[in-house]
């Protein structure tokens, strides 16, 4: 075995050891910079977060909003969405639309929004269960609400899914 | 004869006991070493200004997405300055948040920054105030 030797000839660290220190170092250097240089994962928080918005807009106390069933409701500017952040960046997607109490969608009421490719994958994701990495993720939830058509007061649920895949990035130098 | 024997066998067991104690100092050195490169480095990659700009950007991102009309957030960035401080980035450069486009920018060393996106329709104004080491975002209307 080659051994590093002092001038009278004795071992100071063989070739082993030093192959066995480097291994160790270089084991910890990777698993660190992997560690810290990951990606951390908000996206469920935030489709909850868009839900929650959607939901505190659509629903007031029980009570469909308003302008809802108006065929001139802007969902963006009703709910304070950014238009050029869920339209344009294609990171987001929502959906919302409206049922009676039995659960059976209506042929009115219906709103989408953003990158309509994540509302496919959200469709995928539950009907196979499949759990795809850079997939989107979804979030579907119903408030119940009562709403008013032709006069008459009835209650069913307004469904909003929700998806997101903003994974954030880099800026380069200025 | 004897006087000289003896002094032979004492230069001999002098010398084998520096030959065993020289590489156990120099093996204690290495190792020494060693392992403070890999402490420092460890140190360094957790204080370093790429985990504070995307745990800050996002950490802003989903406030704002949370925020109501009106609010006022308060947010603690004396980690953020600090490093900022090292890297030679003024303070004021930190954080910077664009409402018309929504996103928010942080930037804690010269070498680019991390950008997230947040979905809320504001008005969003950021200051930093030094003294305290808070970041303050005042959500007003558009």
């Amino acid at each position: 075995m080659r051994k590093l030797k002092n001038r009278r000839g004795t071992e100071l660290i063989s070739i082993w050891e030093l192959f066995v220190l480097l291994i160790i170092g270089g084991g910890i250097v990777i698993g660190v910079w992997l560690f810290y240089t990951a990606n951390v994962d908000v996206i469920d928080g935030e489709v909850s977060l868009l839900y929650e918005k959607l939901a505190l807009c659509l629903n007031e106390n029980g009570y469909l909003n308003e302008n809802y069933l108006n065929g001139s409701f802007d969902i963006m500017k009703e709910c304070e969405l950014n238009p050029k952040v869920i339209v344009k960046e294609g990171d987001f997607y929502f959906e919302t639309y409206l049922t009676d109490i039995d659960a059976n969608e209506l042929s009115f009421g219906k709103f989408k929004g953003g990158n309509e490719g994540h509302g496919k994958d959200c469709v995928v994701i539950t009907d196979s269960e499949v759990n795809a990495k850079n997939f989107a993720k979804c979030y579907t939830g119903r408030e119940i609400v009562r709403y008013k058509i032709k006069d008459e007061m009835l209650e069913g649920y307004i469904v909003i899914k929700t998806a997101s895949n903003q994974r954030g990035g880099k800026i380069p130098v200025v | 004869m004897k006087k000289r024997k003896y002094r032979k066998l004492l230069n001999e067991k002098k010398g084998d006991g520096s030959d065993t104690l020289y590489p156990t100092i120099i093996r204690t050195i290495v190792y020494i070493v060693f392992f403070g490169l890999i402490s420092f480095f460890v140190y360094k990659s957790a204080m370093g200004a790429l985990v504070y700009e995307q745990a800050y950007a996002k950490d802003i991102g989903l406030l704002l997405d949370k925020a109501r009309l009106g609010t006022t957030i308060t947010y603690d960035v004396s980690k953020g300055i600090g490093i900022a401080k090292e890297n030679e980035v003024l303070a004021s450069n930190i954080v910077h948040v664009n409402s018309d486009e929504g996103y928010v920018d942080v930037r804690l060393s010269s070498h680019g920054g991390y950008r997230y996106y947040f979905f809320t329709n504001y008005d969003v104004e950021s200051r930093i105030d030094e003294t305290t080491k808070k970041l303050t975002l005042i959500i007003n209307e558009k």
